[in-house]
């Protein structure tokens, strides 16, 4: 039944009250006005009915993010006990239209912790990122989800076919890094020394794309291995002239450990590294590349 | 006639909130409605704006507000905007700071599970997310250096200062970026620019393509997100907060992002300074 077929005939609706002189009055529409006119002589009452859960759906039609009416909306469903594989089935319709509202991926939270069922959620987040592969609320639930109901052990192959689809999807890169780092299962050093090749493999495919760079020094950090590991990848691309600001960016780190530990030699490499970014291949950190040049020349 | 004393009623008048029972209520101009309760992120904004009108915030009941903060922090040092318990982020936190700040106030907040949520929620590219094992991200990135600044904890909360002024850097591509691998947006030339001149490394930009880039996404008289979108108010706000972190005389207090005119208000009501 839809809202104006209930009898709304008992309540006496409750204006919104803007004052006396309002100063930059909204044009509400006039069926929000008289649903919000509704709900607030049923909130004072603290009514929960059928007809009250029609009349937040409508309010939802119009005003998505109005969160205190997703509140009641809970509020009401538990108390008349309604079906929530519904509910579900409602959220999932309202996603495609509004894939970026704080509030439905909420509501869907709410629910699905009443219900303790997590079933469903692996295919609604991944319909979702079909659409959109870096929603960030897609991934925020989603990683919710796994550490809730433990879900960790088919993530790496869900990771894997997006970046399949899209080897520079950073949020892919980012659940990579979850998927193993904050699983409660640690990974072995010998699995993580797989994922740096792994990692390398997936930079030969296109050593412009930032998102592997950051994901294997990542591990690397994590590892026993130390970032010097990278050093032949870095000098073979350089010298196949394939020119990436991140394999001279990475060169340039590892040269500044060295001439911290007194190497003269690699100082100047960094030195000359930090040029080429600067005045080359890096020239938008123009500034940045010189003030790193400095930090060089200053090392005794 | 309309002017800026009588905004500063209506705001003031829609702040008035105390706790009563562990739950928030505003006494509106008529009866107490349920549901109504306050919120941190329009609380943030009523301060900034009453700042901005030049009033003296002495009509704000700046307990109620600091006492309610207590309920809205959660375990893990995150808050929620609201205590009808809806998500919490990196967005709340700042909010919580920036209002803990404004009104000279920091009982309402737990400082050392805030510093706690803000390390934890660092990412391997150290750059901020919204939280733990979240992708790093712009406006994170800045609400979570903001925080810090404001908590005085830059030093302890950042695992790698220089690793965080590189990853805010590497999202330079024309205008800023808010993650990697994404279109630049006008957004983040403010969420960037701002981490970066708090960081003391705003310098280190590319003004000319950064002003180019901003040039290109103004559309009806304001600013859009992207070249060739519809404007909107919050866009048009960060470009134009953009392009003033680039200007020689600095207008724009990047942590509480007011004017240095308002903050100075604020420093002579209520930090009694000048």
């Amino acid at each position: 039944m839809s809202f104006e077929n209930y009898d709304w005939s008992d309540v006496v609706p409750i204006e919104q009250d803007d004052g006396p002189d309002p100063l930059a009055q909204i044009a509400y529409d006039p069926e929000y006005s008289k649903a919000m006119g509704y709900f607030r002589a049923l909130a004072q009452k603290n009514e929960h009915s059928e007809r009250a859960l029609t009349l937040t759906e409508k309010i939802i039609e119009h005003n998505p993010a109005h969160y205190t009416i997703w509140h009641y909306r809970q509020q009401i469903l538990f108390s008349l006990n309604k079906d929530l594989y519904e509910e579900l089935d409602f959220i999932r319709n309202q996603v495609e239209q509004n894939p970026k509202n704080y509030q439905l991926w909420h509501h869907r939270q709410v629910i699905v912790e009443k219900l303790k069922d997590c079933s469903l959620e692996s295919s609604f987040t991944e319909e979702v990122l079909n659409d959109d592969s870096k929603n960030y609320h897609a991934w925020t639930y989603r990683q919710w989800v796994i550490r809730t109901f433990n879900l960790w052990d088919n993530e790496l192959s869900f990771v894997e076919k997006l970046l399949e689809k899209d080897i520079r999807n950073n949020s892919a890169w980012n659940q990579r890094y979850f998927a193993i780092f904050y699983n409660p299962t640690k990974p072995s050093e010998e699995f993580l020394e797989q994922e740096v090749q792994y990692g390398i493999t997936k930079i030969k495919l296109a050593p412009n794309n930032i998102s592997p760079w950051n994901y294997v020094k990542g591990v690397i950090a994590k590892s026993k291995l130390k970032i010097d590991v990278l050093e032949e990848l870095c000098k073979t691309l350089y010298q196949q002239g394939i020119i990436s600001p991140h394999a001279l960016g990475c060169l340039v780190d590892i040269y500044e450990d060295r001439a911290k530990c007194g190497s003269i030699n690699e100082k100047e490499l960094g030195i000359q590294t930090c040029i080429l970014l600067a005045e080359q291949h890096d020239t938008i950190r123009q500034k940045y590349w010189n003030y790193r040049k400095h930090v060089l020349t200053s090392i005794a | 006639m309309h002017n800026k004393f009588y905004l500063m009623k209506i705001i003031l008048s829609l702040m008035k909130g105390f706790a009563v029972l562990g739950v928030l209520h505003f006494q509106c101009r008529a009866s107490r409605l349920p549901f109504d309760a306050s919120n941190l992120a329009m609380t943030y904004t009523a301060l900034t704006s009453l700042l901005i009108l030049g009033d003296d915030l002495s009509r704000v009941d700046k307990s109620a507000i600091i006492n309610a903060m207590k309920y809205l922090q959660k375990d893990d040092g995150s808050f929620t905007q609201t205590y009808q318990g809806m998500e919490s982020d990196m967005r709340f936190v700042y909010c919580a700071c920036a209002i803990s700040y404004m009104l000279n106030d920091f009982s309402g907040i737990n400082i050392d599970k805030v510093v706690q949520y803000i390390k934890e929620s660092q990412s391997y590219d150290y750059g901020i997310g919204q939280g733990p094992g979240l992708e790093s991200h712009g406006g994170s990135t800045f609400c979570a250096i903001a925080s810090l600044y404001l908590l005085n904890k830059l030093d302890e909360g950042l695992l790698s200062k220089d690793k965080t002024i590189f990853w805010l850097i590497s999202r330079q591509e024309s205008g800023f970026q808010g993650r990697a691998n994404k279109p630049p947006d006008t957004c983040y030339s403010f969420w960037i620019g701002a981490s970066l001149m708090i960081l003391d490394s705003f310098e280190f930009i590319d003004y000319d393509q950064n002003y180019n880039f901003l040039m290109t996404t103004r559309s009806f008289g304001g600013f859009s997100k992207w070249p060739g979108s519809y404007p909107d108010v919050m866009h048009t706000y960060m470009g134009v907060a953009g392009l003033s972190l680039m200007e020689e005389s600095k207008k724009l207090d990047p942590a509480l992002n007011i004017s240095l005119k308002a903050r100075k208000n604020l420093l002579k009501c209520v930090f009694k300074s000048e």
